[in-house]
């Protein structure tokens, strides 16, 4: 069940409605989000509901433990398990294929014969998100941060919670858990606000990251011997715009509908294209999985404290947990190794020169901008090529058969707006958003209506948001 | 469009702090109620002035089609190219024509329709001439190709002109390229509910006696400009996967992934086969190729540009897509028309026999004419379909039919 779908606006209705007749009783909406949230995850193959139910029972009594034990030793053993029972399902699920492929590679130049042979796994959607939401909660309640959740409805729900499940954003235990011990408070400007952060997540989606993927980025990624290098260059960022796009797209979608429910999820994406450091680009983008792998890898390694190689091992060592964490490629480790190697530059530049940024004077900002983007056109060739030949091959292989006017003439509004956009001032999209939260519910709901009327005369199928592979 | 990251004050007020049923609800209804009005319309604005929305390629001269996925314009009039009330690549028919008039439809792609070329460069005009000489009256040419065209399009074009123009003879071009195929997608298939026919995807989860409910409400919506177009987008495109649409037949055995399009490909094949019959109508399937497949050094390109999404091996035989292609014909009951050597020859002269849209030229389309004239001569097919429709003249000419009306 997409986002963009109509079946998802029915179901979002539907459940709003259960939702608000119900929510006076406590475990009785509670059940309704958990059992809506199963439902929906569902949709997407019944059989991986057997692995989130199996995370959900094993971190829910995993926390008790922890939190009732007093002898050290048994909280700590439980907090292994938790790690390891997570950290091995999201290992064989995600990575054990890979594994295999990378063994059988080094047997065959070795001369021998591989022991173990691929199975076919398939990725079971949302598991990497919902991993670090469970293993979050035991750390939490391990370092005793928090409370362990009251019941295992409010666990489940948790975890499984529909908005954000599928692709976050990452939310926190300690985060969420509290927002179920109040009573969801619903009003105008509140459902305004979410209405309005679903239009426009539909509209990042449709409008923008699937024209300029669909009709410039696949093109030429399927056939790049027929197009010129400069389209290939436009394309490149094209990619850029279309990932941005569709993952906020997603996130705002996600707090959007949270929001319905009087759930406040945190903000995955501050724009991000805005910046000249890649250090503050991490802190833009997909913000709650810097903010997890900062509290859960970096600062427990030593973070910014210690040597300065040991800092930059650090450093590298987070930034190549989150390549890997997208999927199991060598593409994603080549990935996380560039955005740590940068991270690492910068890091090292501002040392060398006191503390002063790189992006001290407007026209070095502006060059380090550029540069940034050159740096993101290009490194996110990883995430879109299938394997090394394919990424090779996007960047070598050029041609003269076709040119811009093979493509539809909304494609270069859409690349460029979509870039464009980010230079606009805060205080207009503040003041767009006040008008549709200010403006009688029937007229907003009109406006989002034109919105999603628009973006169905370009919708061409349901282009799976791209972070559903994660 | 960027969202603040803060929530603002307004929205973390506490009016409403504890809401009624009845406030939620009502609140419910108004942003369902508003959101219909928007998409409504925006509905009526695209139905105003949104024009004919064009599908791919040369797209003025096209337009959306829910079940063919795209056809050309009616009375499309651009420079050099138009096309009759039918959208026809061919002058309309008159209402005084000759009710035995011999009249010969031919449906396919981009070649057929003449990319690039103006209406009296095309093969349509030239074989019309050519057999002009040979019958009394003479005989009518229509262009039935839609540039994109696959197989399936192609046949389910050619079934409703044999409803609209009721020909003698129907030609079908084929290419053994993507476009041969389908996808096996459920968008891509059609299923019988009742009187209609229904996009598979829409009713294939119901059950059988429910199935009216998604036909109702399809049928009810494709009066919305929106959706119609979003069908006519879906029909065709989606599922279509790069390595399926790369994938060309060949002599060996079919890998897996292109199975189940050859079975679809081949029985809606059956399915004109069979209707031509039932109507009296001769049908001829041509089998060329592209010209980028068409001489050893192009076809090698293609071989070695398409290796990584599913083509042949770089050892295949030129001529291997012909044979299946034919083979595949010949299953589904067809008669082909083999066009190799007249391509080969064509693509021997390439600067001259083909445009810079690697289609053919003036000269190509000279050189098709004359092929096919060659063949209707040498199976005797004019003097067949002559007296045919002498002892069976046409009642009236199906000058304002209108083509989205003719079903099979």
């Amino acid at each position: 069940m997409n986002f963009h779908s109509i079946s998802f606006g029915v179901f979002l209705a539907l459940v709003f409605a259960l939702f608000w007749l119900t929510y006076r009783k406590r475990n009785l909406r509670t059940a309704i989000l958990a059992v809506a949230s199963y439902t929906f995850y569902g949709a997407f193959n019944p059989l991986f509901l057997g692995l989130i139910g199996f995370s959900t029972l094993l971190d829910y009594w995993c926390g008790g433990v922890i939190h009732r034990a007093t002898d050290e030793r048994v909280r700590k053993r439980t907090l292994l398990l938790s790690l390891f029972a997570n950290l091995g399902l999201l290992g064989f699920f995600k990575y054990y294929d890979w594994g295999i492929e990378n063994l059988t590679w080094v047997c065959t130049q070795l001369g021998v014969s591989p022991p173990l042979e691929t199975l076919g796994i398939v990725v079971p959607v949302g598991i990497s998100f919902y991993t670090f939401q469970t293993l979050s909660y035991t750390i939490d309640v391990y370092r005793r941060r928090m409370e362990p959740a009251r019941n295992i409805l409010d666990f489940a729900l948790f975890v499984a919670f529909f908005p954000q499940l599928v692709a976050g954003p990452i939310v926190r235990a300690i985060d969420f858990l509290p927002q179920l011990e109040r009573p969801p408070r619903l009003t105008r400007a509140r459902l305004h606000d979410g209405a309005y952060r679903i239009t426009l997540g539909i509209a990042k989606k449709v409008l923008v990251a699937d024209v300029v993927g669909n009709y410039l980025v696949d093109p030429i990624y399927q056939a790049p011997e027929q197009f010129p290098p400069w389209l290939h260059v436009l394309m490149l960022y094209g990619f850029m715009v279309q990932i941005y796009y569709d993952f906020s797209g997603y996130s705002d979608i996600a707090i959007g509908s949270a929001r319905l429910f009087g759930f406040d999820l945190p903000e995955n994406f501050d724009l991000p294209y805005r910046t000249w450091s890649i250090r503050d680009f991490w802190r833009r983008w997909h913000i709650t999985l810097g903010a997890w792998v900062r509290d859960y890898v970096y600062f427990p390694l030593g973070g910014s404290r210690g040597s300065e190689l040991r800092v930059s091992f650090n450093l590298m060592l987070t930034m190549l947990i989150i390549g890997l964490w997208h999927g199991a490629n060598w593409l994603w480790v080549i990935f996380g190794l560039m955005q740590g190697v940068a991270t690492v530059i910068e890091r090292t530049y501002e040392l060398r020169s006191g503390g002063k940024p790189a992006g001290s004077s407007r026209v070095r900002v502006a060059l380090l901008w550029l540069l940034l983007m050159q740096f993101h056109a290009l490194t996110y060739v990883c995430i879109r090529a299938q394997d090394m030949g394919e990424a090779k091959e996007i960047l070598t292989v050029f041609g003269d058969e076709r040119g811009w006017q093979d493509f539809p003439w909304y494609v270069w509004p859409a690349l460029f707006g979509g870039i464009g956009i980010h230079f606009v001032p805060k205080a207009f999209y503040r003041w767009v958003h006040g008008v549709f939260v200010g403006m009688p519910t029937v007229l907003a709901g009109v406006s989002a209506g034109a919105v999603i009327g628009v973006a169905a005369l370009l919708l061409l199928g349901e282009t799976p948001f791209i972070y559903f592979q994660f | 469009m960027v969202p603040p990251t803060d929530v603002p004050d307004l929205v973390r007020s506490n009016e409403g702090e504890n809401p009624t049923r009845a406030f939620a609800l009502g609140l419910l209804v108004r942003v369902v109620v508003g959101v219909l009005v928007g998409v409504a319309v925006v509905d009526v604005l695209v139905g105003a002035f949104g024009g004919e929305s064009g599908a791919r390629g040369n797209a003025s001269v096209m337009t959306l089609d829910p079940e063919l996925g795209w056809t050309n314009v009616p009375n499309y009039a651009g420079d050099g190219e138009t096309t009759n009330a039918l959208g026809l690549r061919s002058p309309g028919i008159p209402a005084d024509a000759p009710a035995d008039e011999v009249r010969v439809v031919v449906c396919g792609a981009s070649n057929t329709y003449g990319l690039a070329e103006r209406d009296e460069d095309t093969w349509a005009p030239k074989l019309e001439a050519l057999l002009a000489e040979r019958a009394e009256p003479a005989p009518r040419v229509l262009n039935g190709g839609v540039q994109g065209y696959s197989l399936i399009q192609a046949c389910r074009r050619a079934g409703r002109l044999i409803d609209a123009v009721e020909p003698d003879l129907v030609v079908v071009v084929l290419f053994p390229s993507r476009q041969a195929l389908v996808d096996t997608s459920p968008a891509l298939t059609w299923t019988r509910v009742g009187e209609h026919l229904v996009p598979t995807e829409l009713v294939s989860a119901w059950p059988e006696a429910l199935r009216g409910v998604p036909a109702a409400i399809h049928r009810t919506l494709m009066r919305s400009n929106l959706y119609s177009r979003y069908r006519a987008k879906t029909q065709f495109s989606a599922g279509v996967g790069p390595k399926l649409s790369e994938y060309i037949l060949t002599g060996s055995e079919p890998p897996e992934p292109i199975r189940g399009p050859l079975e679809e490909t081949r029985a809606e094949l059956r399915e004109l086969v069979d209707y031509a019959a039932e109507q009296g109508v001769e049908l001829r399937f041509v089998v060329t190729v592209e010209t980028r497949g068409a001489n050893e050094e192009q076809w090698r390109t293609w071989l070695t540009n398409g290796a990584k999404n599913g083509s042949p091996p770089l050892d295949t035989p030129m001529d291997a897509p012909f044979d299946a292609l034919a083979a595949l014909i010949e299953s589904a009951g067809g008669t082909p028309w083999d066009l190799r050597e007249t391509l080969y020859a064509m693509c021997a002269d390439w600067e001259r026999n083909v445009n810079g849209r690697l289609h053919w030229s003036p000269t190509g389309h000279t050189m098709v004419a004359e092929d096919w004239a060659r063949r209707i001569a040498d199976e005797g097919l004019l003097e067949t379909l002559s007296t045919r429709r002498a002892a069976n003249p046409r009642e009236a000419a199906p000058l304002d039919a209108a083509e989205g009306d003719a079903g099979r």
